[in-house]
């Protein structure tokens, strides 16, 4: 197993729930929290693990290419984590602060508009990282492989038993 | 130093300090709910298993804030220090690999812990918490197995700016790591436990909880007190050890923190005392041979002084005042709950046991939890700013890990962490006050 599976593998599995969470996130606009509007138990955060878990090995697996790439990626990676923050003060505010019957327009289209914008710009960065890893010759630090490989077989099934009850009831 | 650098250093700064509220309380929830939700199945209480639902949900309100804050940092890691990531990367990314499998554990976990209220029930429920804990203290020790190599590499083989290594196992498992993450996460235990105490202490004082919910609220509060008793005493511990290691791994930063000019026996500890420019100590209380002593264990042991070393390797020289500050909260916040403890002591006089849920009691207990999270972040500044000018000890300076560009991106992220601290701050506040007196809940046992 090349270097390159620890990036692509979490990425596999992070995009359809990333969907699944952008699709909610819209559905839920303009209902209330008692009537469909629900987004609770913070899922899209356990699932965001899985695109952390991609970057964290990019970063240290590919710490030869980090300068080059970083420089390329600076615009689309910084907006994603500010808009990262932002959904998460709405998160907060919608769920936690604001416990209405009824709903808030406006919030309610930020926080979708912002799971949109996180998808583009991952998006951007994930096309434009490849193309810089394709067209250089950047070599992985594959010392490190051997003690990352089980803790990857080992938590990709432990964590997908709760994560698949955890989507089965959402979606509902 | 150029502006960027001096920008970058300061965002990197603030998104830690702010990252490491959420994280530290992110580490010790776990534990403290399985406290709470076994106390509650042991005593088959359902008061107490709601206790600990709710704090459980206090949990995921501040995942959500720690999740982005620690998403940020990985960001502007990649971002504005990628020649840190070059040059260490063979040894660190070992470490930030295993704290992304351990985060995953807590978080996903987390969510389904959180769920799982009322459907899954007894011990089942409380063995769902368990991976949080672990996956909780995985991530904490992961990372800091990272910077404690960055504090104490070790000799280096450096080659064209990367280090090179064939067991990056070994490098990252050292003594330095042993005293950080012990120390460190025992810290973080003793924050949380005391913050839920103060939350406790406000609970009684504002609702006066009566009856079955008194009991339910006293046994919790005598359950947090008597454990951050012995968290207090694993941390003061594990403090004095750690700080006789730094004089010999880290003398720089050692000599810094404790007023050391020159190299010397019988060296005296120096309390309030403040560096002058050219490294001579000014005022304070002298205790003759009390360094050295503190030091090894005898007032005959040399300890290096700071003007043994090159001025341009000096760290910040303000860090004495900030390890002494964390002395005196540590006095403060050590003495409080060791009273509180012990006025539980049942061969005690009533008329003393009584002082314990009174009101000056319980409004001493208030402040403790934030004084705790001072006391992590004044640790963690002693740390970093004492590792000053350098970012990886002794090998590479903190601008020449310097990448990338920050510009008004850095106005940018400390504006919302605050905004994000407001929210989270309201959202736990309502939690804990609008929704008013726990009930006994159903379907918990």
């Amino acid at each position: 197993m090349s270097a390159i599976w620890f990036v692509i593998v979490p990425l596999l599995v992070y995009i359809p729930m990333f969907i699944v969470e952008v699709y909610i996130s819209f559905r839920r606009i303009g209902k209330p929290l008692d009537k469909g509007g629900e987004y609770l138990h913070a899922t899209w955060e356990a699932t965001h693990t899985f695109l952390i878990l991609a970057l964290n090995y990019f970063m240290w697996l590919y710490s030869s290419a980090i300068v080059d790439v970083a420089n390329a990626i600076f615009v689309p990676l910084i907006t994603f984590g500010a808009v990262f923050i932002v959904r998460a003060i709405l998160y907060v505010y919608l769920f936690y602060i604001k416990k209405t019957t009824k709903p808030n327009l406006l919030a309610d289209w930020l926080f979708a508009l912002c799971h949109v914008a996180m998808l583009v710009c991952i998006t951007i960065v994930t096309i434009t990282t490849a193309r810089i890893l394709l067209e250089g010759n950047y070599e992985p630090n594959h010392l490190l492989l051997p003690l990352l490989y089980p803790g990857l077989l080992l938590m990709l099934p432990l964590v997908s038993v709760p994560l698949y009850f955890l989507y089965k009831t959402k979606g509902r | 130093m150029p502006i960027d650098t001096d920008a970058a250093r300061a965002l990197m700064a603030d998104s830690l300090g702010f990252h490491i509220i959420f994280a530290l309380l992110g580490v010790g929830l776990p534990l403290v709910i399985l406290l709470i939700e076994q106390l509650g199945l042991r005593r088959k209480d359902p008061l107490i298993l709601e206790h600990a639902k709710r704090l459980s949900y206090a949990t995921v309100i501040l995942v959500v804030a720690g999740v982005a804050s620690g998403t940020i940092i990985s960001i502007q890691m990649s971002l504005m220090w990628g020649k840190l990531i070059e040059f260490g990367g063979p040894i660190m990314g070992l470490a930030f690999g295993w704290e992304g499998y351990a985060f995953m554990l807590e978080a996903v976990f987390l969510a389904f812990y959180v769920s799982t209220w009322g459907k899954v029930k007894g011990w089942k429920h409380w063995l769902l918490g368990v991976p949080v804990a672990i996956g909780s203290f995985g991530s904490a020790f992961a990372i800091t197995l990272g910077n404690a190599w960055m504090q104490n590499p070790g000799t280096l083989n450096v080659v064209d700016g990367v280090v090179q290594t064939q067991n990056p196992l070994s490098a990252l498992l050292s003594k330095t790591a042993f005293f950080m993450v012990s120390h460190s996460v025992a810290g973080y235990y003793l924050a949380t436990l005391l913050c839920v105490l103060g939350i406790y202490a406000f609970y009684t004082l504002k609702f006066k909880p009566m009856g079955k919910d008194r009991s339910a609220v006293r046994q919790i509060m005598f359950r947090l007190s008597a454990t951050a008793v012995l968290f207090v005493a694993i941390t003061a511990v594990l403090g004095h050890f750690q700080t006789q290691y730094l004089a010999q791994s880290q003398p720089r930063k050692f000599a810094a923190i404790e007023l050391n000019e020159k190299t010397q026996t019988n060296a005296p500890y120096i309390i309030g005392g403040k560096w002058n420019e050219d490294g001579t100590v000014e005022g304070g209380i002298r205790i003759p041979n009390m360094l050295s002593f503190l030091a090894g264990d005898s007032p005959s042991t040399e300890v290096k002084g700071l003007q043994d070393f090159p001025k341009d390797t000096w760290p910040m020289l303000f860090i004495n005042v900030l390890f002494e500050s964390k002395l005196l909260i540590v006095g403060i916040i050590s003495s409080v709950t060791v009273v509180f403890t012990a006025l539980h002591y049942k061969k005690l006089k009533e008329k003393y046991r009584a002082w314990r849920y009174g009101r000056p009691m319980l409004i001493a207990l208030l402040p403790l939890g934030p004084l705790a999270i001072i006391v992590v972040e004044l640790g963690w500044m002693v740390a970093e700013f004492g590792r000053q000018p350098f970012v990886v000890n002794g090998y590479m300076r903190t601008d020449e890990a310097f990448s990338g560009k920050i510009g008004s991106w850095g106005y940018v992220f400390p504006i919302l962490f605050i905004i994000l601290f407001i929210v989270t701050t309201i959202a736990l506040w309502l939690l804990f006050r609008k929704q008013g007196k726990i009930k006994p809940a159903e379907g918990l046992l």
